[in-house]
């Protein structure tokens, strides 16, 4: 709500300068990694002018990692944006339904137990992330409070992460290897097959939270209050809820497990715009989360799982102690 | 005589039982009625009743002559704006983002605010001389302030009727007065029916057009206060 022309130049200023600074990181992920290529060799790639070897370490290489980069950042942070809002709980983020450890069950049963191996890996996260949603939603139909909903994902959360554990003292060292590099996450995994169907899962995902922006703006007073404004309350929280599984499940199957992006994106977005309107926070914090998934990519030789719980840490008790915000929140 | 905006035949409100006898109401243009019994004895679920949160035990509601059912959820809310004690007060929100929550009725999918929804905000915060503070964040707002930007909040919707649960609980007397007067002025001026419940009986009686009691066993009434004062039936405020 650009409540006069100060903060309505912030608020642009704002986005102007995240755009630039997200295209700017894309295009390095895009030139940088083991073998060089120039900028004049990325646009001849594009134009399809370019021998096959460039050609290739562009589109199939390159490519798919910005662009995984580009989406995972996008899907983490508007999860945790609109579940921290849902929950009215800053701490809350995708890892709290129990979307993440769904997702690795799946993942368990193919690399550990040899269970759907003709399936494939991501098929099954997709199918454990779905299978622990569905049953949170499932819940929420029966759970009139938030708070008693983000317990349900957090047991259940629990519980799947049993039964991986279990799956993984019974399983040999060698499957477990395969398990845990999948655990320790990576942008480079995506194929450049996989980037439509992630960008699907990504749109709709954005659609279903951004449609709801009457809801989450209203949720942060309370869900009563909402419903006193017209509201409907149920099908928002629904639709919300499914868009924010939707969207961490698509970046944890596609990536792994990913922490703190989720989490931080939106408190940076708030440190920068000054606004709790989710007009302003929703396009700020996908933004915000981009670059934070562009330049944990770029780190080179940490898996991404390390980078981001490295840097994000620090950058989110750094503006915990630093806002006034964070102080009272704590 | 005036108009009555919120009828209510043989109503009586409860979540799993009717927490009172079936009683008429009615909620008049340009009045501010207070709602007074001990806790407990469904003040608050009657107030949801008549917001349209929770559906009537019993009875009929009756809004500007139509019935409550008729009304769509944007519809009702942007004829009934409505605070309750349990609200939570939102981190990091300034005080006019906070009054603009109250032009969600008005507001699309994305919830964008026009020149008009802009205007009637503006409108709020002077009405009620919030404008030396509306950057200041909620958070951070003393309780007799707060109590003055949940006003302006209901006020910026436009509505014909306020209901108000409990806005005096943790207010000091100066504020509790202030708080009578702004809204007994809202009320005259911009002919709103304004409803509130209070455990300030004695504050109830001076200011209100109308009560509406409780009488601590299951029964509701409505009358003047000097009525109310004289029949007894507020027996449990009394100090013997």
């Amino acid at each position: 709500m650009p409540s006069n022309s100060k903060s309505a130049a912030r608020i642009w200023g704002g986005f102007l300068f995240l755009g630039i600074f997200a295209a700017i990181l894309f295009l390095l992920t895009i030139l940088s990694g083991p073998s060089s290529v120039g900028v004049s060799d990325v646009i001849q790639a594009f134009l399809g002018k370019s021998d096959v070897v460039v050609n290739d370490i562009v589109w199939q290489i390159r490519l798919p990692k910005a662009c995984a980069a580009l989406l995972t950042g996008i899907s983490l942070a508007i999860s945790g944006l609109v579940l921290q809002s849902v929950f009215k709980n800053p701490l809350a983020g995708p890892f709290v339904l129990g979307v993440s450890s769904g997702a690795n069950l799946g993942v368990a049963l193919v690399l550990l137990a040899g269970f759907g191996g003709s399936i494939g890996v991501f098929p099954c996260a997709a199918c454990g992330a779905f299978g622990v949603v569905l049953l949170v939603l499932f819940a929420s139909k029966f759970v009139a409070h938030s708070v008693s909903l983000l317990i349900v994902g957090l047991m259940l959360g629990y519980f799947v992460d049993a039964i991986v554990s279990f799956l993984m003292a019974t399983s040999s060292s060698e499957a477990l290897r395969g398990f845990m590099t999948w655990g320790l996450g990576s942008f480079s995994r995506l194929s450049l097959d996989a980037v439509p169907t992630f960008f699907a899962v990504t749109v709709v995902g954005v659609i279903l939270c951004g449609v709801c922006v009457r809801y989450l703006n209203a949720a942060q007073v309370g869900d009563s209050f909402a419903q006193s404004l017209g509201v409907n309350v149920r099908l928002s929280r629904m639709a919300v809820l499914f868009g924010a599984s939707l969207l961490a499940a698509g970046a944890t199957v596609c990536c792994g497990p990913i922490s703190f992006i989720g989490l931080a994106s939106p408190h940076i977005a708030y440190g920068i715009f000054k606004s709790s309107n989710h007009r302003v926070l929703l396009p700020a914090s996908a933004l915000v989360g981009t670059e934070l998934a562009l330049l944990s990519g770029l780190v080179p030789g940490i898996p991404l799982a390390s980078v981001t719980s490295l840097f994000g840490a620090p950058i989110v008790l750094w503006i915990f102690l630093r806002s006034k915000r964070g102080g009272e929140r704590a | 005589m005036p108009n009555a905006i919120l009828e209510a035949k043989d109503f009586s409100a409860g979540y799993t039982r009717a927490l009172f006898a079936p009683v008429d109401l009615s909620l008049f243009e340009g009045e501010l009625v207070s709602l007074v019994g001990p806790n407990g004895v469904g003040k608050s679920t009657l107030l949801k009743s008549f917001a349209g949160i929770l559906d009537p035990w019993s009875g009929k509601l009756t809004l500007c002559g139509m019935p409550m059912e008729s009304f769509t959820m944007r519809k009702r809310a942007q004829t009934i704006a409505s605070v309750f004690t349990q609200e939570r007060v939102p981190y990091g929100m300034s005080v006019r983002e906070f009054i603009s929550l109250g032009r969600i009725p008005y507001s699309g999918f994305l919830d964008a605010r026009t020149e008009e929804d802009e205007a009637a905000i503006d409108e709020a915060i002077a009405s009620i001389q919030l404008e030396k503070f509306a950057d200041r964040s909620v958070l951070n707002l003393s309780d007799g302030e707060r109590s003055r930007v949940l006003i302006a909040r209901a006020i910026a919707a436009q509505p014909k009727v306020l209901l108000f649960d409990e806005p005096t609980a943790f207010l000091d007397v100066p504020n509790i007065l202030n708080l009578f007067r702004i809204l007994k002025k809202m009320a005259s001026e911009r002919n709103l029916s304004v409803l509130l419940s209070t455990q300030h009986v004695d504050y109830a009686l001076r200011f209100s057009d109308r009560i509406i009691g409780f009488d601590g066993k299951g029964f509701v009434r409505e009358a003047t206060p000097q009525e109310m004062n004289e029949s007894g039936f507020l027996g449990w405020s009394r100090v013997e």
